[in-house]
């Protein structure tokens, strides 16, 4: 494995993990590397995959929590009106 | 995916003045984080939104020191973070924060290469509903793995806001993310629900 642009397999793998494969110049690093690299490539793939499973967990929180009365309590708490009769919703 | 963008001077403005549109509409955009963090610190329920509310309470208070040139959500969690650490001190509850590195197989060698490159991900591509797998495996991480995740691919934030909100050096974030995923793979791989 040749090292173009002077990255190593550790550093793509680090810059693809923390996002940082997205900015600038590294992701022409970044992408430069995976051309040249089998193994580079299937972790690339591997964390595409894993970040779409993550994006289909949604954004909605898996909790109990009740973000609605949550949300009540916060307004009675911290907001410089009283709150309308019914509700805002 | 799309980052939170820090607060405009109006916006800014309307918070300090406690507006009642403005902090329903903050409130609704940082909560489902706010929670998700918690969730994955293991609080949940009553405690969450206890926590979450003292959270609020200290960033209300120390508004003034609020600039908006952060995201709004990333300078809750660093709040947030704080309260959790309270919180757990108070039930006793501090468990080992992270696996020892010497127990892990190191993947790379010394020169930076891959000691065993990874196999292709052909079988986890065509698992059957991905994302509810992913959330039982997510189980499987420790706490700051999970939340390091957590925030990096479902939140989308970087590596200096994740590692200031965990208070872990960006070096120390590589390594809680490099060892979440594959602790997932091997998770996911595990589940034989592949078609």
């Amino acid at each position: 494995m040749s090292n173009p642009f002077g990255m190593k397999c550790r550093d793509v793998v680090a810059a693809l993990d923390t996002g940082e494969a997205e900015k600038g110049f590294t992701r022409v690093r970044v992408f430069s590397h995976l051309l040249l690299c089998h193994a580079c490539r299937m972790y690339f793939k591997f964390s595409r995959f894993l970040s779409g499973a993550a994006r289909a967990l949604g954004r909605e929180p898996h909790s109990s929590v009740d973000l609605r009365k949550l949300e009540e309590r916060l307004l009675k708490s911290h907001s410089s009106e009283a709150a309308p009769p019914g509700g805002r919703r | 995916m799309k980052r939170p963008a820090p607060l405009s001077e109006t916006e800014l403005a309307r918070l300090r003045s406690r507006d009642r549109g403005t902090l329903a509409a903050v409130f609704k955009e940082a909560n489902p984080v706010l929670v998700r963090v918690c969730a994955a610190n293991g609080v949940d329920g009553t405690d969450a939104e206890d926590l979450i509310a003292q959270t609020w309470e200290v960033f209300f208070a120390d508004l003034g020191r609020f600039e908006g040139r952060s995201a709004l959500t990333t300078f809750l969690c660093g709040i947030l973070f704080n309260k959790i650490r309270e919180h757990r001190r108070a039930r006793g509850r501090f468990v080992s924060e992270d696996d020892p590195e010497k127990i892990h197989a190191r993947p790379f060698t010394e020169d930076g290469w891959w000691n065993e490159p990874p196999a292709p991900p052909d079988r986890l591509l065509e698992l059957k509903d991905a994302g509810r797998l992913l959330a039982d495996c997510l189980e499987g991480l420790t706490v700051p793995q999970r939340s390091a995740f957590l925030l990096r691919e479902v939140d989308g934030e970087d590596a200096v806001t994740i590692g200031s909100v965990l208070d872990v050096t960006v070096e120390h974030l590589r390594v809680l993310l490099f060892r979440a995923k594959a602790k997932l793979r091997a998770c996911l791989e595990g589940r034989g629900d592949v078609v």
